[in-house]
């Protein structure tokens, strides 16, 4: 008997085959993005740990603007803390050989003769400067394969006054470093910032800190009580000036990589409940039919004495089949992406090696997360099974009722025809199955919304930050706030049109007992170049009277109009000054507070303070102007708008041709597995009266427009649902993901984001319908007059 | 002159192919059916009495042999032409009804009648006025559910007849009736037929009837081995079931 049951389940998945073949596709995805969201995090993860472990990264860090040699002993002695190393750090403006556009490199100094024991650097390629090698450096991999540098070449930098030309002798990686990112910009940008490693006393010469060090790193002691030692550590830095000493939590690095886990992990949570979900309904609905359908077949089976565990197993095997397999499909395929992403991903974090942490664990939970899928979409069709008496089973089931319902009250007004008015009957008549496919289709339009919105957004920020907040085509970044001779110098420089100073100081803001580190910018009502812009790019007035807040700084804060505030100038000097809020700026940053050009003066308590200049530049001096910028003294870096721009760009099209791909197969698989097996069991279910209608005399595509006409309407139902809830999945992410203290990514959804979502599921139905109207064309019309439904 | 005929069948053969064996279900048949005939086909089970009605329904295809409409030839039409002659010209009528749950009596006469109207200035009667005519004038809003076996056969001879069909086919269609029921059925097909002098074709199993048509036709094993007429055709009351 079983040996007869094994065969009839084989003979069952075949005759269900394209059906199931549709399950497992939509089972697939869910689990390859599982897998790879998984896997991707894990492999993050322990890249991380392994990472951090073998090159001691620090807990705790600080930067100060000059502290002598002679403060290390007393931070050393800081009770909690392990070990403590300083050194010298800052930008430099250099020539890259092959690069139009001057760069930024971030000088990081290395005693050649005592090892370092923190942040230990790993090489990729050539060596480690020889003490007395005065112009070799060690350039990182990112920056050296960007600008495809070989060992031998050499980058041109101004080092305390002279130009010089460093030697790249090496390539190195580092944990602080692995993702190299310019403080304050969004994306990497890898051609234009790199970090470069000199010897120590080359590193203090060039940036002016002969005989100092302006950065701190250690590790605390098990056990240590960290808060304290932050304390501590900041009442030794005080009076050298700095913005506080903070930990991994703050290390810019470090939160980029935290986060990317964070978020891998998230979706590895979100899509196999989207895809399972819809796989159980899939399951549910065709074993469904194939339950009603075999009805008389299990009455009777049942009559002769077969076990209804038998049954259960027959007809639980057939669901899980499809599961399975979807499963072991997506298993395969989620490797082979995880494998893909480690790819891309490794040209944006840099380890020494990323390695795919494969991990059974992902498999076991997999499995699961399937069968429950397979038993959450078996469950009604089995138990139906099992509560029909033999007898009442081995009579056919009675052919579905319809009566006058609610909805004729709407037939007669809207739909008059007889084939719209049994279209609607059809539908309304299993609402239940109705919503539920309008959602598998509509949940493909959520997916392609919720993945790609996240590219309007970052386009969004993109004009605002390139095209409102900052017009200058080139900003000069000083190193210290210079007077006005520095902007008069730069309008002589040939080729420039207009110069605009901006004015930023780095400063602690107080409230009650919260406070942040921020910057204060002093804003001129006439500026072009630079202006405070809110998330969607228009110019905001910041009035006089007092300070304005950034948004997300007002509510780190707790503070609102009316409010007054703390400012404490971080420059060692320890000024503080209290400020009425008179503002609060829905900015893209997020975090600066805004102060008129009028009251930046007196409120900082010098003349002057530029810290940068904008220019507009005549296109066709660019080059010379560069070369000026590149060898001009006191600039710490040269911002060149459109090549950041450019690169920006660069990254944003290469992630965004992954993610589209990844999406499109999502969200086909859903709207067309959906419509495939929505169809198929209307089909099904309606053959006998779409071929008694053929007999009728209606023709094939009228039939056909008949069955296609219902799952137009699910999709036409389900499409702008899955559209909201799409929409919705945004709203969320951005409310947990969207604001962090670096940015604000605003909500928005592009025009092209909403036709796409909903292109893709209605071509995906579209292609997934034409092998039912093959069938439909099969129609047996002769069968259908010699049985009795 | 003898009236033209409506069908003109010759040499009609049917051969079903079911693997290796080869099952003969009309063996040339010949046969012209005028308008205005009641003709009813007898014959034992598996004598190929559906095999001929459905070809001359245009649902299925001879192996051989023609078969005339008019002046249309049904055995060189293509698919969408033979949907076009049973949208047009034929009245089907099933032992099983057929008819669409998920619409109402009066719709399901209506979808029909919606398909002819307009069509070479075809004229369909209203949906209504033809269930009033098969006595179902009160259930117009009743769906195929909610009617008993002998009212859904009624709702199907009016679905087939309000579109003023130029034949009516009926393949067994007091099948799945009682007596009583059957009669009922009988006579409204009975009444179509003279009202509008629609060619009514009826298989039945059920001798009987051939008391009420004004020509019987015998099958047997694929052959018409029988083809009488019936001058004095009786009413369906009157005949002894
Ligand atoms: N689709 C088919 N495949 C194979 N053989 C068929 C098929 N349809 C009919 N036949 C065979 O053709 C012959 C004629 O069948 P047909 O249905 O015309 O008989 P019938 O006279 O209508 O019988 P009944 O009174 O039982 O309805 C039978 O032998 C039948 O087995
Ligand atoms: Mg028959």
């Amino acid at each position: 008997m079983r040996r007869l049951l094994d065969r009839k389940l084989a003979r069952d998945l075949r005759s269900h085959l394209g059906a199931l073949v549709a399950i497992a596709v939509v089972v697939a995805c869910g689990q390859a993005g599982f897998f790879a969201m998984r896997t991707m995090a894990r492999t993050l993860e322990r890249a991380q740990t392994t990472y951090y472990h073998t090159v001691r990264f620090p807990d705790l860090f600080a930067t100060v603007r000059r502290a002598p040699e002679g403060v290390l002993p007393t931070l050393r002695a800081i009770p909690g803390i392990a070990r403590l190393e300083a050194r010298a750090v800052g930008d430099v403006v250099v020539r890259v050989p092959g690069l139009r556009e001057p760069a930024t490199a971030h000088l990081v100094g290395i005693p050649l003769t005592a090892s370092t024991r923190l942040n230990t650097l790993v090489l990729r390629t050539g060596r480690r400067p020889v003490p007395g090698e005065r112009d070799a450096v060690l350039v990182s991999e990112g920056f050296a394969a960007a600008n495809h540098l070989a060992l031998g070449d050499t980058l041109g930098a101004v080092i305390g006054d002279r130009w010089r030309a460093l030697r790249m002798v090496g390539t190195a990686v580092t944990a602080e470093f692995v993702y190299e990112i310019r403080p304050g910009d969004m994306l990497p940008d890898a051609r234009r910032y790199g970090i470069v490693w000199l010897d120590a006393d080359v590193a203090s010469d060039a940036l002016g800190l002969r005989g100092a060090w302006n950065e701190v790193a250690a590790t605390l002691a098990p056990g240590a009580d960290t808060a304290a030692v932050l304390a501590a550590l900041d009442r030794a830095l005080d009076r050298y000036g700095t913005p506080g000493a903070y930990t991994r939590d703050q290390h810019a690095s470090h939160r980029f990589l935290s986060e990317e886990i964070r978020q891998n992990r998230t979706f590895a949570l979100v899509l196999p409940v989207i895809f399972l979900g819809v796989a159980a309904f899939l399951v549910h609905l065709v074993l469904g039919r194939v339950v009603a359908q075999q009805r008389e077949q299990v009455g009777t089976l049942t009559a002769f004495g077969m076990p209804s565990w038998m049954l259960l197993r027959h007809y639980g095997l057939f669901a899980l089949v499809p599961v399975s397999a979807g499963t072991f499909l997506g298993a395969g395929i989620g490797v082979w992406f995880a494998w893909y992403l480690a790819s891309v991903y490794a040209d944006f974090f840099r380890f020494p090696t990323l390695r795919l942490a494969l991990h059974p664990a992902e498999f076991s939970v997999a499995v699961c997360i399937a069968v429950a899928a397979a038993g959450l979409g078996a469950f009604g069709a089995l138990r139906r099974l099992l509560s029909l008496a033999p007898a009442e089973a081995m009579r056919p089931e009675p052919p579905a009722t319809f009566v006058h319902g609610r909805v004729e009250r709407i037939l007669a007004r809207w739909a008059r025809r007889p084939v719209p008015r049994m279209t609607l009957r059809n539908l309304t008549h299993r609402p239940w199955r109705t919503a539920l496919g309008a959602l598998g289709i509509g949940l493909g339009a959520a997916v392609v919304v919720a993945g790609t919105f996240g590219f309007d957004a970052v386009r969004r920020m993109r004009t605002v930050l390139f095209e409102h907040a900052d017009r200058a085509d080139v900003t000069i970044v000083f190193g210290e706030p210079q007077g006005l001779r520095a902007l008069t110098a730069a309008r002589e420089i040939p080729g420039v049109i207009a110069a605009e100073p901006i004015r930023e100081l780095g400063v602690r803001v107080r409230h009650g007992h919260r406070n942040r580190r921020t910057a204060l910018v002093g804003v001129e009502a006439k500026a072009r170049l630079r202006q405070v812009v809110d998330l969607h790019g228009r110019v905001v007035r910041v009035p006089g009277g007092g300070v304005a807040l950034g948004a997300t700084l007002a509510r780190a804060l707790e503070a609102a109009v009316g409010d007054t505030v703390d400012v404490e100038f971080l420059d060692g000097r320890d000024r503080r000054r209290s400020a009425p809020v008179v503002a609060v700026v829905e900015d893209l940053a997020g975090l600066n507070v805004y102060v008129t050009q009028e009251l930046f003066g007196p409120l900082v308590g010098v003349s002057e303070a530029v810290s940068a200049i904008g220019l507009a530049v005549d296109p066709l001096t660019l080059d010379a102007v560069y070369a000026r910028l590149t060898r001009a003294p006191l600039v710490r870096a040269v911002v060149v708008r459109a090549a950041v721009r450019r690169a920006f760009d660069e990254t944003l099209r290469r992630n965004f041709v992954i993610v589209l791909t990844t999406l499109v197969s999502f969200a086909a698989a859903l709207a067309a597995g959906t419509i495939y097996n929505a169809g198929r069991v209307a089909l099904s279910e309606r053959a006998r009266d779409l071929a008694s209608l053929r007999v009728l005399g209606l023709t094939r595509s009228e039939v056909a427009r008949i069955l296609f006409g219902e799952l137009a309407v699910l999709g036409v139902v389900g499409v702008p649902v899955g559209v909201v809830i799409g929409i919705g999945f945004a709203a969320a992410t951005v409310a947990s993901f969207g604001e962090t203290e670096l940015f604000r990514m605003p909500l928005v959804i592009g025009w092209r984001t909403i036709a796409a979502a909903i292109a893709i599921p209605t071509v995906a139905g579209m292609v997934a319908a034409r092998p039912l109207r093959r069938r439909l064309d099969r129609l047996d019309l002769i069968g259908v007059l010699k049985t009795r439904e | 002159m003898p009236p033209e005929p409506l069908f003109h069948a010759r040499d009609l053969t049917k051969v079903y192919r079911m693997g290796e064996v080869e099952v003969p279900a009309l063996r040339g048949v010949n046969l012209d059916l005028f308008p205005g005939e009641f003709v009813v086909i007898l014959g034992p089970s598996g004598s190929g009495k559906s095999t001929l009605l459905n070809i001359l329904g245009g649902l299925d295809a001879p192996t051989s042999g023609t078969v005339t409409f008019r002046d249309h030839v049904l055995t060189q039409a293509d698919e969408g032409a033979l949907t076009q002659y049973r949208r047009e010209h034929v009245g089907f009528v099933f032992q099983f009804y057929n008819l669409i749950p998920s619409l109402t009596a009066v719709e399901n006469v209506a979808l029909v009648t919606s398909l002819v109207e307009g069509a070479h200035g075809h004229v369909p009667a209203d949906p209504a006025e033809t269930l009033a005519l098969v006595g179902l004038g009160e259930r117009l809003d009743a769906f195929p559910a909610q009617l008993s076996g002998g009212e859904q056969q009624r709702v199907a001879i009016a679905r087939a007849v309000a579109k003023r069909p130029d034949v009516l086919l009926c393949d067994e269609p007091t099948g799945a009736l009682d007596v009583e029921t059957g009669k009922l059925v009988l006579a409204a097909l009975q009444r179509a037929n003279q009202e509008f002098g629609t060619l009514t074709v009826v298989i039945t199993h059920n001798a009987s009837v051939a008391g009420m048509a004004n020509r019987v036709l015998r099958l047997r094993s694929g052959a018409i081995i029988g083809d009488e007429r019936n001058p004095t055709p009786t009413t369906p009351e009157a005949l002894v079931w």
